[in-house]
């Protein structure tokens, strides 16, 4: 009798508190290599790097944009926190933009430890990863516009 | 008074009447605007049309140049995975293609090895966010690998909740060349109608890719992405022309929707494309623009119509206006046409009326002075002697001298009896005349012409007889010439009255001459016949006319005397000119006489 109502408690209340904390602690935050110089990027910086649209970052060095793969929980907050799109959104642009030859999708680099990783060791890289991933190795050049 | 007639014939200057020209003006802008407005929307429409065409035509081309592409690469990948395959990699060619990034983007294309009994050997990306594995044996896209190495290309498939998908697939080989299984690259449908732009295609345009067996690999309408449905491909294919496009303008069977529709078979696939563009969405501008000009023609028309009212009633307030003062000129002219004919009676009943005054006159002094008074007391003598009447007649002194005085007396009353006999003729003439002169008025408004045959000097005679007892107690001599002449046609009282207007004129003249104290008594009449007109002069010597007078004494109104009413000269042009001649004055001045000259056409007997 004790235990079934733990095990209901702990079957409702476990994914639920798991799922608010992961609500107010996945925050996402792009991050290159601490040797990179660049400045903080604007949402519009982010939106032209992730689109496909730029190919440098704003001091004009060269960039390249690493993704999260599709279906992570990661990609998904990054899409919907920096610019405001689904998933299926962003996938539709990137088949269009293949479809007509006017670009190629970000590499995809799967897990934020590894995406931490592969950014400090190049610092033409960018890509975004959970807050609480950061170390000294990458630079949060930005967060996600507060709404 | 007969007043011109408002002919009803349409003659040249008829288009100039208001009542012609407004509508006619009027209809000939409506045709204008309305040709013009409905020109224009014709004209734009065509050019909608036309420019709908070429656009459906030049998408169509470059969808075309996009979906070979991204084909050849699906086809190369395909290659690449079986060289790696039959290489040295064998099942593990995915993984060693994608860390040399020769592995089309994972985001949209997934790659499988499928072993000869159907199952999967190897996938990326490696995570199943695509299918999940089975057994693939049943699947023509892979069995079909079975007879020999090609591009086949998949039904769209779909599993429930699913994207439709299209499954590409090449044959694998074992080092014996024989059947190792398939390498099969799975992409979304909605992939290949990625281009589909609404600012070119509109929310209803169509993006499509169609297999040569009529099944639609994938279908976009806006938003909407379909797949699978049957369509007729022959149909479709049906007006392709010379540059290999099927264009035409046509409901499209799958939705009812009408479109510019263009269809591209894919040179080495067995499929095409084709890009709708919706009829009403391509003209929709040229309709608007249509509408506009329907409206501006529709407002110019009323506008128009207004003014044209406006210029109407103002014209027929105008017209009105002017009749009431013709109607008004017209009674004032009948009633002077009227006040004239009858001073014109008047006037010849009054110079023939002083004839019969004179001729009256001279009677009852005929009668006065009658002998038959001498043969009363005759009869009263014999009476008294009644008793010794034969002593009477032989003894006494008045009766002897009394056979001789009866033979006179007898003589002397039948002088008188013929005298008076010719003036009672002369009378009688006269009431003969007038009698003329009132039946020629009644008979047609005294403008009616009754031609007789008369002798010229007859018609002198006639006249001169009409005044001669006035002449005679005025003691004014008559002269005449009058060359004999045969009959001629003419209007004896009218021309009679003519002439003996002119006659009194010119007694009048001399009357008044002597009034002046001057000697004047002849009247001369020269009348003669030459060709087929008669000419009558005559002349007396009274009082003249001064010369500023000889151009107005034709006029109505006109006079030299106090009594005067200015009436007998204009009476007399008046019938010359009816009767086609003239009349003119001649005079050599004050109290040097004068000479009219009457100049007639006249017909011959």
């Amino acid at each position: 009798m004790r235990l079934l109502p733990a095990r209901i408690v702990a079957a409702i209340a476990l994914p639920l508190m798991l799922g608010l904390f992961a609500a107010a602690q996945a925050e996402v935050v792009l991050v290159v290599s601490r040797d990179n110089p660049t400045p903080d990027l604007s949402a519009n910086d982010v939106a032209n790097l992730y689109l496909g649209r730029s190919r440098r970052f704003p001091d004009g060095r060269e960039a390249i944009v690493l993704d999260q793969p599709e279906g992570s929980a990661a990609r998904e907050s990054f899409y919907r926190s920096f610019l405001g799109r689904t998933s299926a959104q962003i996938k539709a642009h990137w088949s269009r933009l293949i479809f007509t030859g006017r670009g190629q999708p970000p590499r995809e680099v799967a897990g934020d430890a590894a995406m931490r990783v592969q950014v400090a060791a190049d610092p033409r890289l960018i890509g975004y990863v959970d807050i609480a991933a950061v170390d000294g190795s990458v630079r949060v050049v930005a967060r996600p516009p507060q709404p | 008074m007969v007043a011109p007639a408002a002919s009803p014939r349409l003659s040249a200057g008829s288009w100039l009447q208001p009542k012609v020209l407004f509508p006619a003006a009027g209809m000939l802008m409506l045709a204008l605007i309305w040709g013009g407005t409905l020109n224009v929307i014709v004209l734009e429409r065509a050019a909608a049309d036309a420019a709908a065409r070429v656009s459906s035509r030049e998408l169509v081309e470059t969808y075309e140049a996009h979906v070979l592409r991204a084909l050849r690469e699906i086809d190369q990948t395909l290659k690449v995975v079986q060289f790696a395959y039959e290489g040295a990699d064998g099942i593990n060619a995915l993984e060693a293609l994608r860390r040399r990034d020769l592995l089309p983007p994972a985001l949209l294309f997934e790659i499988r090895l499928i072993d000869a009994a159907g199952n999967e050997l190897a996938r990326n990306p490696p995570v199943a966010t695509g299918e999940p594995a089975r057994n693939l044996l049943a699947q023509r896209y892979f069995s079909a690998q079975r007879d020999a190495d090609h591009l086949a290309i998949s039904l769209p498939q779909r599993a429930p909740g699913q994207a439709w998908k299209l499954v590409f697939s090449r044959r694998l080989n074992d080092r014996d060349g024989g059947f190792a299984g398939a390498v099969l690259l799975t992409v979304d449908a909605a992939f290949f109608v990625s281009a589909y732009e609404p600012q070119k295609l509109g929310a209803r345009g169509t993006l499509a890719l169609i297999g040569d067996d009529g099944v639609f690999r994938a279908r976009r309408a806006g938003e909407v992405i379909a797949a699978g449905e049957q369509t007729d491909f022959a149909a479709l294919m049906a007006p392709i022309d010379a540059s290999d496009t099927a264009s035409s303008l046509m409901a499209n069977p799958w939705d009812g929707v009408r479109r510019y529709t263009s269809v591209r078979q894919l040179y080495g696939y067995p499929l095409a494309v084709l890009i709708g563009l919706a009829a009403d969405e391509q003209l929709a501008a040229s309709e608007r623009s249509a509408r506009q000009w329907l409206a501006i023609a529709v407002a110019l028309s009323i506008g128009l119509g207004i003014v044209l009212l406006v210029l109407a009633r103002m014209n027929h307030r105008l017209v009105e206006a002017r009749r009431r003062e013709a109607d008004a000129k017209l009674a004032m002219a009948r009633e002077a046409g009227m006040a004239e004919i009858a001073t014109h009676v008047l006037h010849n009943v009054g110079n023939v009326l002083n004839s019969v005054n004179v001729s009256t006159a001279l009677i009852g002094d005929r009668l006065r002075a009658s002998k038959s008074v001498g043969l009363q007391r005759t009869v009263q003598l014999l009476a008294e002697h009644r008793d010794d009447l034969g002593a009477f007649l032989s003894r006494d002194e008045r009766g002897r001298l009394l056979p001789a005085y009866l033979e006179k007396l007898a003589e002397t009353l039948a002088d008188e009896q013929r005298e008076l006999l010719i003036e009672v003729e002369q009378l009688a003439g006269s009431i003969e005349h007038l009698k003329q002169i009132v039946a020629a008025q009644q008979s047609l408004a005294g403008s009616a012409k009754v031609l007789e045959a008369v002798a010229p000097q007859d018609l002198i005679d006639e006249a001169v007889r009409l005044v001669s007892a006035d002449l005679h107690r005025l003691g004014i001599r008559v002269e005449r010439s009058v060359q004999p002449a045969a009959p001629v046609l003419l209007d004896r009282h009218r021309l009679l009255s003519v002439l003996v207007n002119l006659l009194a004129n010119a007694r009048d003249a001399i009357v008044a001459q002597r009034e002046h104290g001057k000697a004047a008594g002849t009247i001369r009449i020269d009348a003669r016949v030459e060709g087929q007109r008669l000419r009558v002069k005559i002349g007396d010597d009274g009082e003249g006319i001064p010369s500023e007078a000889l151009t107005r004494i034709f006029g109505q109104g006109f006079s030299t005397r106090r009594q005067g009413r200015g009436f007998g000269l204009h009476s007399c042009a008046l019938t010359a000119a009816e009767f086609g001649g003239t009349l003119a004055a001649h005079s050599a001045g004050p109290g040097r006489g004068a000479e009219f000259t009457l100049d007639l056409p006249v017909g011959s007997a």
